[in-house]
């Protein structure tokens, strides 16, 4: 499936959770994958979700703090 | 006590005290609650205060109450503390969250023939013989008003919920928008309408747009965090987190049969200090589990290095799974000793602490050969463990921060057919660090890497890894 972070579209295995996009996001932007912990994420209408929340194909999410 | 959870009751006491010819009905809702049985001693807390207040107050649960907790998920039978917290507390109904699957019709069945409250789906059909007990709806008296809860479990894109499907093997799902216009009679029969569902925010606004009859839908499954409650198309939804960072307490004023205000009001239980004792000694029972302490297998001989647990962890994987090749990072191994003797469920639990779940995808050995190189680039230039396969890994110089070549040996010693599928699996971590280009992203499991290890051992009994190693190196 394909859930698109901040603009950037990352292809990743079904049933994937926000913290999983986030490391895989992270590696893509060379962040540090100790960075993930604290980022704060939310769905297209702006409500925050925590890193166990489940996507589904095409989502959106939005990180808010990097 | 804190400020916010204190004006809420000074406001249910004002509201008492004011008498007027409407009717009050309140509701306490959580979802995906995720076995926190840790929280649950100030959610009893919460509950006893708000029940000396408004006796009739009604506590509902979205779904997913479990899963996510070994003290919980371990526990025999399955799901037992929370299920005994849920009766303690005094939940009046819960919707069916797709991780209550989890366990297959028998866990299930055993979960709902032991909790006191009724689990709700209008979407399911179970076989008799399955023994799940589940009801489409419920309707509740609270002082003359009729409060009738429509229950809606999560239907993913498979047509099933996001589980296993041997896990819902036997049992069929409809679609939520299919089934809901069968239950309008119910809402014409009673004076306030809730939707229980699993099915997530952006689904739950859809249900919103499409049945407006409804006054509330107590939302779950997508982790949401709502501010209170938001009022789509005139109907209130509300979902609160994981693992309960707040509860919703919703307020009705119900005259003459139909509700004429309604509003979500979020209750932090961070900011709550006050505990109910019995729940803590509840908790303190499930937490000395002697589960913990059961003996899965045995080590013929002492362990010394964290490759030889790693390269266990890995065939266990590989072999519970049905795989060719299992891989996990190195820094995915915890310990690097163990005595020669019994291994306990907390041992496991200690050697693979992270939650993490198995990923299975479909990979040729060159698609492998580059998720390896990735693995080790993203974990520190650790080379992964491997179970089905050997490497041998040549770096550019004494540093090992870049590796020059893999080789990959199939376990008849022939090299890896780079063209070759095999099925692999590693966990949910490792799969989503290495970017590496491939065709199958593979599925995520439901079942932790830790319980699979689990049901391997007590299978194997005992196991004799000393001195295994998956991979030598060379510069």
């Amino acid at each position: 499936m394909t859930v698109t972070v901040n603009n950037c579209k990352i292809r990743i295995f079904r049933g994937a959770t926000v913290g999983d996009v986030l490391l895989r996001y992270a590696v893509r932007k060379r962040l540090k994958l100790s960075v993930v912990e604290s980022l704060e994420v939310t769905d297209v209408w702006g409500h925050l979700l925590d890193h166990q929340a489940p996507l589904t194909d095409r989502q959106v999410i939005k990180i808010i703090n990097l | 006590m804190k400020k916010n959870f204190l004006s809420i009751l000074l406001a249910l006491v004002l509201s008492l005290m004011c008498g007027t010819q409407a009717k009050t009905v309140r509701i306490l809702s959580t979802n995906d609650m995720h076995a926190a049985i840790e929280k649950m001693p100030k959610l009893a807390a919460i509950v006893d205060s708000l029940r000396t207040i408004d006796p009739g107050l009604l506590i509902f649960s979205a779904g997913d109450n479990r899963t996510g907790n070994p003290y919980n998920d371990l526990y025999d039978p399955v799901s037992y503390p929370m299920i005994a917290f849920m009766n303690f507390i005094g939940f009046d109904a819960s919707a069916l969250g797709n991780h209550e699957y989890d366990s297959k019709l028998d866990g299930l069945a055993k979960m709902t023939a032991l909790s006191n409250f009724r689990y709700l789906a209008a979407n399911i059909s179970c076989p008799e013989s399955s023994g799940i007990k589940v009801v489409p709806y419920q309707v509740f008296d609270v002082d003359g008003v009729k409060v009738g809860v429509l229950g809606i479990t999560q239907v993913g894109s498979l047509g099933i919920p996001d589980t296993h499907p041997d896990n819902v093997k036997g049992l069929s799902f409809s679609q939520p928008k299919d089934v809901i216009p069968q239950y309008k009679w119910l809402t014409e029969q009673c004076d306030v309408n809730i939707l229980l569902t699993h099915i997530g925010y952006e689904n739950d606004v859809e249900l919103a747009q499409e049945f407006p009859y409804y006054d509330v839908i107590l939302s779950s499954h997508t982790h949401t965090q709502l501010e209170g409650g938001e009022l789509h198309n005139g109907v209130l939804i509300t979902q609160n987190g994981y693992q309960l960072p707040r509860v919703g307490l919703t307020t009705l004023e119900v005259e003459d049969g139909k509700v004429v205000s309604k509003k979500t009001e979020n209750i932090f239980l961070d900011r709550v200090t006050s505990h109910n004792e019995v729940a803590d000694a509840m908790l303190a029972h499930f937490k000395s589990s002697p589960e913990m302490e059961r003996e899965v297998g045995r080590f013929a001989t002492n362990i010394s290095t964290y490759d030889e647990l790693g390269v266990m962890m890995c065939d266990a994987w590989r072999a519970e799974l049905g795989c060719d090749i299992a891989f996990e990072n190195y820094g995915g191994v915890r310990y690097d000793k163990f005595p020669a003797g019994p291994i306990t469920v907390k041992d496991i639990l200690n050697l693979d602490p992270f939650m993490n779940t198995a990923v299975v995808m479909t990979l040729t050995g060159k698609e492998l050969s580059d998720m390896l190189i990735a693995c080790f680039n993203a974990d520190r230039n650790r080379f992964p463990i491997t179970s089905g396969c050997t490497a041998v890994v040549t770096y550019t110089d004494a540093t090992k921060k870049t590796i020059k070549k893999l080789e990959l040996f199939a376990p008849d010693g022939k090299k890896l057919d780079m063209k070759k599928k095999y099925r692999v699996m590693t966990n949910n971590y490792v799969a989503s660090i290495c970017d590496s280009p491939r065709q199958d992203e593979g599925e995520r499991g439901t079942d932790t890497t830790s319980s699979i290890i689990i049901s391997w051992l007590e299978k194997m009994g005992t196991v004799d890894y000393q001195g295994r190693s998956s991979y030598t190196e060379k510069w």
